[in-house]
């Protein structure tokens, strides 16, 4: 479903990893309410104030300022939030708000309900355009990635499991005419819903926060469009994740994922490698502010592969281009040494890699951690990493579920299921929810379920 | 004899099944100069499948009809031999009205509703052509056999009608707007077992220029397929050993404005007979003679409307399959075999029919069929059932690849109104998800590529609590009413109703009962429509409703109330969506030329062309990303 313009969204907006100071923004017709409940009072209006936010027990101390609509940026309520830019805190903010009724905000959605309250003239338009789109790439590169993964393969299944069980409901409201059909008994339906409410919180619980992850050491990849960032990428993680084309500009936004490595003093360790490719490109089509988070995404970096095709190493435009020598938190790396044996090597690359084949990447590895060594924390490699976005989908789509256990408890000794109605529109919900993470359930699709397992048909 | 004929209308309706027959009847409503062509006008309103109006989702559809001034439920009260409320142990948004109907009576019903209007000039013919000009219509070839005054004077007014003479040329008749509503007729191919027959009901032709005119225009064709069971005689069948199906008593009518003297006709029942193991055995061996499994159709039916030999096959482990017998008319014999829907050679349905309890010595009437027929591909079509390639031309019924009666009539409905708005130069109207099954279906219809042919279902409505069998004239008479669908009679009607409920829930929420106001009682969720009319007794005294009237308003009061946490729940998420469900977009755009859309995104969005921003959002493979880009770039 298309997102609505008024509700209230929230997002982090300072770029990922560790920063001196985190944002946290908010806009919609619920935002100040949203405020008063996580522990803002006392007029903020304009004017940036100290604050007390109660974030589930936790009590931060926060800048806060709100701009009333019509005359703030989107034209709606809005309010800033800024506070130490640790990953877990900011995490921690973002959750409270979800709880109390905002949502996550889409690629590019403060700038486009700027755009709808005809703030911004047309150029600027175009380049809200462009972040979008560059946006809504990788979340889809993103979502691709997950459902091949542990995560998506589980939510898949339970996606599949729910729409079975709600095609039981379905099947005793629309084919109730039917000789075939045989309602669902409320016992039978909700030892179901036990089962996939099992495997999901089980999910939940398996998994960490992003937030976690974001306090990782930062290992950005940085280079010029085509050099083969992406490729390296996905070898180093030793998976697909990014989208790789040959087309320059094909990986719009940075992707990021955690990297496990074996630590100098042995032991696994961890850090979390992005890829800002793309973002570094056509410089004038994205947003500023998206240019800006890219920019700064490079710029704070705990350690950056400078990626080099044999052509030198031109730093991204992200970097500052005056400087002519690498950061010194670089390490760089020479790549597809193997197609451009013509071009003389370069002296000074830390590495050589080959990644297709493999070659280089194991020496690479060890770099990256003997650079990190003072930085790094154990592995936790068994647990799910949850984008916010994903973690929302579960929480809400659990909380269906318990609302639907909820509402059977009194008829589980009944033969027939009272209100279906009510059930299916709350497995519905449910299932809306899992949607992002286990694919979409059309009703035709549910449907069809009915179809395959009773003899439906007059 | 062509000559006597007006050569020029407003609106020209094509085909006059449920689809057609409402269009004309909403065009004329409208004021406009209709002229309803068909091949043979006594079969105006036939019933060529089950002779029942309604059921789950469908009856619904069918009190929206009627909401907006529509002729379905009025023709279903006048007519219906027993009706019943399907789901009526379950919640009030799930209740489907039901109706057996005297399929004749019921045809005859629809064509004289429709020679009240003086607007509306019948026509016998077939068009062969589309005249368009500069991408809009501007009228039809048509071969014309003669103007047709009245339905003939026969005990069978759906038989053969006599002599068409189509060899005449072809006439050209003028109209702004064109309603084509081809059915199963537009190049019909009927199936029994080898035997292959062209035409779209047993008995009559089939519609052959109107494909090539269609497809010369630019328009995608696909093929589908539907079946219909074998009819038997009721002398030859013994009902004394079969279970007895009888309907309500009392029977409660479609329309809100069947006020006294109903049922109209004799009330019957119907049986329940079923097919044996022998018998699916002899079908199993016979396969290899089923057009379905020899490779003779290739199009696919519908999954919710299986065959025997389908059931058969794919059910195997079931020894016996339920078969109702519904009569078909008061007037003659015809018994209907609902549940087995087949393609077989004649002599595999004769042994079919008579292995079944009760029918030893039946006597089949009409062998069952499968028919093949030509269908425009929907996304073809705006909501508001105008294609995209010609303006002006409308498109309702089988031909957008739907099935069934009430949906036919239900597109019919609003390509009628749609088709008097566009030659009028008003803004047309499209029925939103959340105000009716028939905005579900419309919506659907211009937003997914249907697999079979489409048939409603209440899960297809995500914003089912909302659209009941009981609430549809709050829903869409007052908009009916804006529109000029809903007469004097009908807005009298609807007011004097609302205000009765108004006063209902007036009283229940000043009035204490069992210790707390009678509207908090009445949430429980134990609070059955018995318990509150005794509640509210002394309020529903006096109000002047007739016996059902009171009882279908205690239903509603109740619905209301007891839904209504959740009603505010939906309707806050509809409200959300407003704005992109009004903003249009042109359906001529290029969305190739959009930088940053995603080459998924521009190929459905070319293919689909939506209407408006909520169409694309509806589309698979299109983003809420997409959507926000779409505003940016051509929204506004």
């Amino acid at each position: 479903m298309p997102a609505a313009t008024d509700d209230t969204i929230v997002a982090v907006s300072s770029p990922p990893g560790r920063s001196r100071r985190g944002l946290v923004r908010l806009s919609g017709n619920r935002t100040l309410s949203v405020l008063r409940e996580i522990g803002v009072c006392g007029t903020t209006d304009r004017l940036l104030r100290p604050v007390r936010l109660s974030a589930d027990g936790l009590a931060l101390p926060a800048l806060c300022v709100t701009f009333r609509g019509p005359a703030s940026y989107t034209g709606q309520d809005m309010a800033e939030l800024q506070m130490p830019g640790h990953p877990a805190l900011l995490d921690r903010l973002l959750h409270a708000a979800l709880r109390r009724g905002a949502r996550l905000a889409e690629p590019g959605e403060f700038t486009f309900r700027a755009f709808l309250a005809g703030k911004l003239d047309l150029t600027q338009a175009e380049g809200v355009a462009a972040t979008i789109a560059a946006v809504s790439d990788a979340q889809l590169a993103a979502a691709s990635m997950l459902r091949e993964g542990m995560l998506g393969r589980v939510a898949s299944d339970m996606v599949h499991q729910l729409a079975d069980t709600l095609a039981l409901v379905e099947a005793g409201i629309d084919f109730t005419d039917q000789e075939d059909v045989v309602p669902i008994s409320p016992a039978a339906l909700d030892a179901r819903l036990e089962t996939i409410l099992g495997r999901l919180t089980d999910l939940l619980s398996r998994s960490r926060s992003w937030g976690a992850l974001e306090a990782l050491p930062h290992v950005v990849l940085a280079g010029a469009p085509s050099t083969g960032k992406s490729t390296l990428f996905n070898a180093l993680l030793g998976r697909r994740r990014a989208v790789i084309s040959d087309t320059p500009g094909t990986t719009r936004d940075a992707l990021r994922e955690p990297l496990t490595l074996d630590a100098p003093g042995g032991g696994r360790c961890e850090v979390m490698l992005v890829d800002v490719a793309g973002l570094d490109t056509p410089a004038g089509a994205l947003d500023r502010e998206a240019q800006a988070i890219a920019r700064r995404t490079i710029e704070r970096a705990d350690l950056l592969l400078l990626i080099d095709d044999g052509g030198g190493y031109s730093f991204s435009p992200m970097i500052d281009t005056e400087k002519k020598t690498p950061p010194p938190n670089a390490i760089r790396v020479r790549t597809k040494s193997d197609l451009l044996s013509a071009r003389p090597a370069i002296a000074n690359a830390d590495v050589s890699v080959i990644a297709p084949t493999g070659v280089g990447l194991s020496e690479l590895r060890r770099l990256i951690a003997a650079r990190l060594a003072d930085r790094l924390s154990a592995s936790t490699e068994h647990s799910l990493a949850l984008q916010p976005r994903h973690e929302a989908s579960l929480r809400a789509a659990v909380a269906r579920l318990r609302e639907t256990r909820e509402s059977l408890r009194s008829q589980l000794a009944g033969h027939a299921l009272g209100h279906a109605e009510l059930v299916a529109d709350l497995l519905r919900s449910g299932l809306d929810e899992l949607a992002a993470l286990g694919g979409v359930m059309t009703p035709d699709d549910v449907i069809g379920r009915v179809f395959a397992t009773f003899c439906v048909g007059k | 004899m062509a000559s006597g004929i007006a050569r020029e209308f407003d609106v020209i309706v094509i085909g006059g099944g449920h689809a057609g027959a409402e269009a004309a009847w909403a065009a004329a409503n409208l004021g406009a100069r209709t002229a309803l062509i068909s091949m043979d006008p006594s079969r105006t309103g036939a019933m060529s499948c089950n002779p029942a109006i309604g059921g789950l989702a469908k009856g619904q559809m069918v009190r929206e009809i009627d909401a907006l001034g529509g002729l379905m439920a009025l023709a279903t009260d006048a007519t219906g031999i027993q009706f019943r409320m399907l789901n009526a142990s379950k919640g009030p948004a799930v209740w489907g009205p039901r109706a057996q109907c005297d399929k004749y009576a019921y045809a005859k019903e629809v064509q004289r509703l429709l020679s009240t209007r003086e607007e509306i000039t019948i026509i016998a013919g077939v068009v062969e052509g589309l005249a368009v000009e500069r991408g809009r219509i501007t009228g039809v070839h048509c071969k014309i056999d003669h103007e047709y005054h009245a339905p003939r004077e026969s005990a069978d007014c759906c038989g053969e009608f006599g002599a068409i003479d189509i060899a005449e040329k072809p006439i050209f008749l003028a109209a702004k707007a064109v309603v084509l509503t081809t059915g199963t007729f537009m190049r019909g191919l009927m199936h029994t077992g080898e035997r292959k027959t062209e035409g779209g009901r047993v008995g009559e032709g089939s519609a052959v220029g109107i494909s090539g005119a269609l497809r010369g225009l630019g328009f995608e064709l696909g093929r589908l397929k539907t079946g219909t069971p074998p009819r038997l005689a009721a002398e030859t069948i013994d009902f004394s050993s079969l279970v007895l199906q009888p309907g309500d008593d009392p029977p409660v009518p479609f329309s809100d404005m069947t006020m006294d003297k109903f049922p109209v006709l004799e009330q019957k029942p119907c049986y329940l007979t079923h097919t044996c193991e022998s018998t699916h055995e002899l079908i199993r061996a016979n396969l290899h003679r089923a057009p379905m499994y020899n490779g003779q159709i290739e199009t696919s039916g519908p999954r919710y409307c299986p065959s025997i030999e389908d059931k058969v096959v794919r059910f195997a482990q079931r020894t016996s399959h339920h078969v109702y017998l519904e009569p078909e008319s008061l007037s003659t014999n015809e018994i209907y075999c609902n549940g087995i829907s087949t393609s077989l050679p004649a002599d595999v349905q004769d042994v079919i029919v008579r292995n079944m309890p009760g029918c030893a010595n039946a006597k089949i009437l009409r062998h069952g069929y499968a028919v093949e027929y030509d269908m425009v591909w929907p996304h073809q079509i705006d909501a508001t059932g105008m294609t995209k390639l010609v303006a002006g031309l409308f498109l309702a019924g089988q031909i957008n690849g739907t099935s069934g009666y009430e949906e036919a009539a239900g597109q019919g409905l609003i390509a009628g109104l749609n088709a008097v708005r566009f030659l009028r130069g008003s803004d047309p109207v499209r029925l939103g998800r959340d105000q009716s099954y028939i905005g579900v279906l419309m919506d659907d219809l211009v937003t997914k590529t249907p697999r079979e042919p489409y048939r409603m279902f209440t899960s297809r409505a995500e914003h089912r609590l909302l659209l009941r069998a009981d609430n549809a004239d709050e829903r869409l008479t007052e908009l009916g009413r804006g529109l000029g669908l809903v007469d004097d009679a009908r807005w009298a009607v609807y007011q004097r109703r609302s205000a009765v409920i108004g006063a209902l829930k007036e009283y229940m929420s000043r009035t204490m009962y069992e210790g707390g106001r009678l509207v908090d009682w009445a949430r429980r969720s134990e609070v059955d429509a018995a318990m509150l009319t005794a509640a509210i007794a002394p309020a529903l005294q006096s109000n002047g409703q007739s016996q059902w009237a009171q009882r279908q308003l205690v239903a509603r009061v109740l619905a209301d109330v007891q839904y209504e946490g959740y009603v505010r729940r939906q309707k806050r998420e509809v409200a959300k969506m407003a704005a992109q469900e009004q903003t249009r977009l042109p359906t001529d755009y290029d969305y190739g030329r959009l930088t940053g859309l995603r080459r998924e995104a521009v190929h459905v969005l070319s293919r689909f062309r939506p209407a408006t921003l909520g169409q694309a959002g509806r589309l698979a493979g299109v983003t809420p990303a997409d959507i926000m880009l779409l505003t940016v770039t051509i929204g506004r």
